[in-house]
């Protein structure tokens, strides 16, 4: 009986949840400093404190602002908001598997940034998001539209939603091809996800979408415990299911675009960072939401750091870092979950 | 129709598809009208010799691939009894591609040679998927098959495309050869292809009647004598070996081993002792109509054939799910 | 006070309609238990007053509420629906499960009140839940798995409980279980609408049953007059003999 008693006893599971978030948040900021720190040219901590506070003492104000600052600040918008994205789909698709880069949505913002780099050069940069968005909502959409006329089950909106992603990889791939070698370059790196180059005028055109669709991921969390309870007894709890889905696919869909447009496709954020906060905090979309939020955000920094320290002064994708350290980990998760998730 | 006929028909659209594949290319004195003569006499001219030593390798390495991944993907919807199974779906082309891939930058890495790395990186690839599908056992979850073979296939490819990111040269040859261009091919390339596609063939017919019982369910099939278990495995690796050995003669075609398939079956039923031979000629035609479209849609660049590969099935993958209403 | 069903005709996609025309009246305060052969409509009549399915014509009121125009938030305080075989969402413990039975008295981010916490407390200890109270619903057997979700729909507090199927897959201690507590909620003044396989279990626990076949009602009444011969061998094409359950006098019927 002692078992049954125990688990008959409240976990104090707002503390814990308390105390993770504070955790998480140092731990990210330990991170994005030491992401400063390592590259090409290594920086001490305390030239950047100087540099950043504007002390007294050494500073290193060129490499630091103009670069390392910038990408930093990127790799926590776009890690947050890849996180949010992939949690949302996970829990409307109901599938562990799921996430921005199944449903097509990375491969349709990569096609319509890519078309609009390589097809349209003459077009500022800044239009770039805006181009991903209509990407990754061309691909989104034609699977809702599809799902909301055929009345589909969640699963074969996520089988729509791969098949879209083929259609669209298979057009990058054209495009590549198509365009000669120094100006695929370019788009190569990006494409593997990758913070390298990015400067100030990225986070200009990008923080204000991304931190306004992460409040509303926020707000939305609660709905998303409802949503995971499947269609039938959502509807039964009040919730006009296919709205809300519609509108959670929105929002991470343009939380996916967004990132892809300044950071390139990472797939594997989107897929790991829900995990990792369902494992941490369990499946209350309230605490989990902002949990994955932090996880994403150190998952970026941390692999855009690795990679620049791994062998400077050469670059490896922060993208390919995650993907390196996700693979083991994500057939972990998978083979150590196999019955309980989809059924 | 009868059969004899659908075969026949069939057949006659292969010869059609080679013989253009043939003729179609830059050079303006090949045409319909003396291709066949350029390949069997021997005149000595430059024309006969790009008919035989660059078109007809190419050509062949076209039907030879379509060969295997037809057969490979009938092999897998066959085991997992889905009909969007095939192995690009699976991720095992891509596991193939990242085994060339790999042996490619890093030489030290390499098992004997390019072909046994796509080999081992399919395998790899597929044990993964279906490792985390449930196994080879009946729990195999259709949903989770394709989702894991999605995410497999993707995590492969970050790594392929990453490949590109390094040094000019090496970036060229493995964006050349993953775009599955098979501009440069060569007899030698063509040969281990022949035995790879008859063995294929061979043990394809064997497992015809077995897999006819499997498409009863594991249950029925066990009853009748036939393991799932062992018949999943055999089916499994034989798919990762064919397509491991198309990868590394000519690069991650993809698809292929899902419309062929698919379409026979609308054609010719569900036996598979029909199904080996009609996907076996189906998957060498539309490689090979893939090959001519190849060259045709830039005229005169060639636009590589993974590439046409892609623009083809995929739009058609989106069209089979579509279709597939009772899905998992 | 009463659910009113009027002329609704029903079906999936474009496909031929399960349902046709139907009227029924719900009486509150009884336990109705829907009955029929298998693809008679008895579940898509349920889904479509728990608004799963829109039918193509009729109308469908509880009380004064209309429940095809009104905010499915507002109905969902007057009717609680629970599917057969629900969706288990992974890591969520009873006690939050229990909690979405709050949601469509909550806004949006589902603060609970005082009030909220009180009635979750009560649905938990009505179905005997204590001990599992921050168990993962996914640890759970089947039966207190079903349990948890009728706590749910205890503690949406409304009038109108239906259950669809409630003890399919479920072993016959588990069945009865469920069933009692389908009981105590009457006892607790709901009303609920249950569709059941079981002939035996439906004449003992309903105060009314009403049969379908063919996708029209061809029966409704109290168990002891619809069971009969007669209707068994129209309804289910079976030959059978009816007597009185020994031990609570409501008709069971038996194959010849």
């Amino acid at each position: 009986m002692s078992a049954v008693t125990h688990t008959a006893t409240p976990p104090r599971t707002a503390l814990r949840g308390l105390v993770l978030l504070v955790a998480l948040v140092v731990l990210v900021i330990v991170a994005a400093l030491w992401s400063l720190s390592v590259g090409a040219v290594p920086i001490p901590t305390q030239t950047i404190v100087n540099t950043l506070f504007n002390l007294d003492g050494e500073q290193q104000t060129y490499i630091i602002m103009k670069s390392r600052l910038p990408r930093m600040v990127l790799a926590l918008l776009a890690g947050g908001a890849l996180a949010l994205s992939g949690s949302i789909i996970q829990a409307v698709i109901r599938n562990p598997l799921a996430s921005p880069n199944i449903i097509g949505i990375n491969s349709g913002a990569a096609l319509f940034a890519l078309v609009l780099v390589l097809v349209f050069p003459e077009i500022p940069q800044v239009w770039m998001p805006l181009a991903a968005c209509i990407g990754g909502l061309t691909a989104a959409a034609f699977v809702m539209v599809v799902a909301h006329y055929r009345n589909l089950s969640a699963i074969h909106l996520a089988l729509i939603g791969v098949a879209v992603g083929f259609v669209f990889e298979a057009g990058v791939d054209y495009l590549l091809i198509v365009s000669n070698d120094s100006e695929s370059s370019a788009p190569m790196i990006w494409l593997t996800g990758s913070l390298w180059g990015r400067t100030w005028a990225h986070v200009t055109i990008s923080w204000v979408p991304l931190v306004v669709l992460s409040a509303v991921a926020l707000l939305l969390s609660y709905r998303l415990d409802l949503i995971a309870l499947g269609e039938a007894t959502a509807t039964g709890l009040g919730l006009n299911v296919p709205r809300q889905r519609l509108l959670l696919l929105l929002v991470a869909t343009l939380l996916a675009s967004v990132s892809v447009a300044v950071v390139g496709v990472m797939g594997f954020i989107g897929l790991m960072a829900p995990h990792i906060a369902r494992r941490l905090v369990g499946g209350s979309h309230r605490l989990m939401l902002p949990v994955a939020a932090l996880v994403g955000m150190l998952l970026v920094v941390l692999a855009d750091g690795i990679g620049r320290a791994i062998a400077p002064p050469i670059e490896v994708s922060a993208g390919i870092i995650a993907a390196l350290i996700g693979a083991p980990f994500f057939i972990y998760i998978m083979l150590t979950t196999t019955s309980e998730q989809d059924s | 129709m009868p059969v004899a006929y659908r075969f026949a028909l069939l057949a006659a659209a292969v010869l059609i598809a080679a013989l253009l594949s043939l003729t179609i290319g830059q050079r303006s004195d090949v045409g319909l009208g003396n291709v066949l003569q350029l390949l069997f006499i021997d005149d000595g001219s430059l024309a006969r010799s790009a008919v035989v030593d660059l078109r007809l390798p190419r050509s062949l390495i076209a039907a030879l691939v379509g060969i295997n991944l037809g057969l490979a993907g009938l092999a897998l919807q066959a085991v997992t009894r889905n009909p969007l199974a095939s192995e690009s779906v699976l991720g095992i082309n891509q596991g193939a591609a990242l085994g060339v891939a790999l042996g490619l930058v890093f030489p030290g890495l390499l098992i004997g040679n390019l072909d046994t790395m796509a080999i081992v990186g399919a395998v790899v690839a597929g044990a993964v998927t279906f490792g985390i599908a449930g196994g080879l056992g009946g729990r195999l979850d259709s949903m989770r098959l394709i989702l894991a073979g999605v995410t497999v296939g993707a995590f492969s490819f970050a790594f392929v495309r990453f490949t590109f990111t390094l040094e000019d040269n090496l970036s060229r040859l493995v964006l050349s050869w993953t775009s599955a261009d098979i501009s440069a091919a060569r007899f030698d390339q063509a040969l281990p292809l022949v035995f790879w596609a008859a063995g294929g063939l061979l043990i394809s017919s064997f497992m015809a009647h077995s897999f006819n019982i499997l498409a009863l369910g594991d249950g029925a099939s066990q009853g009748l004598g036939v393991d799932p278990r062992r018949l999943r495995f055999i089916g499994a690796m034989l798919a990762a070996v064919l397509t491991g050995a198309s990868v590394a003669a000519a690069g991650p075609v993809m698809f292929v081993g899902l419309v062929i398939p698919h379409l026979c079956r609308l054609w010719f039923g569900s036996n598979h002792r029909l199904l080996v031979p009609a996907v076996a000629l189906g998957g060498a035609g539309l490689v090979l109509f893939a090959d001519v479209v190849s060259k045709l849609v830039r005229f005169p660049y060639e636009t590589p054939l993974g590439v046409i590969c892609a623009l083809i099935g995929a739009p058609y993958f989106l069209f089979a799910t579509l279709r597939a209403r009772h899905m998992a | 006070m009463s659910i009113l069903v009027k002329g609704v005709t029903a079906g999936y996609g474009r496909d031929r309609a399960i349902v046709e025309n139907i009227d029924l009246t719900i009486a509150t305060g009884e336990v109705t238990i829907l009955i029929g052969p298998n693809g008679c409509g008895k579940s898509t009549l349920l889904k479509t007053i728990g608004r799963l399915l829109k039918p193509r014509t009729g109308t469908i009121h509880a009380d004064d509420l209309d429940v095809l125009r009104n905010h499915p938030k507002r109905v969902a305080r007057t009717i609680a629906y629970l599917p057969q075989s629900p969706v288990v969402p992974t890591a969520i413990t009873v006690e939050q499960l229990v909690g979405y039975g709050r949601a469509p008295h909550q806004s949006l981010l589902g603060l609970r009140s005082p009030k909220d916490i009180e009635l979750i407390d009560q649905a938990i200890a009505a179905t005997g839940l204590e001990e599992l109270r921050f168990k993962p619903v996914a640890e759970l057997s089947g039966g207190q798995r079903q349990r948890a979700f009728i706590a749910m729909a205890l503690a949406q507090d409304t009038p109108y409980v239906m259950l669809d199927e409630p003890t399919t897959y479920l072993d016959i201690k588990h069945q009865v279980e469920t069933l009692d507590l389908v009981r105590q909620l009457h006892g607790a003044g709901r009303t609920s609408i249950v569709v059941l396989h079981d002939i035996a279990q439906a004449a003992r626990y309903g105060d009314r049953l009403v049969v379908m076949h063919e996708g029209r009602i061809v029966a409704e009444g109290k168990p002891a007059d619809v069971v009969t011969p007669g209707l068994i061998r129209d309804v289910y094409g079976l030959d059978c003999e009816v007597y009185a359950d020994p031990v609570s006098g409501t008709p069971v019927a038996t194959p010849r």
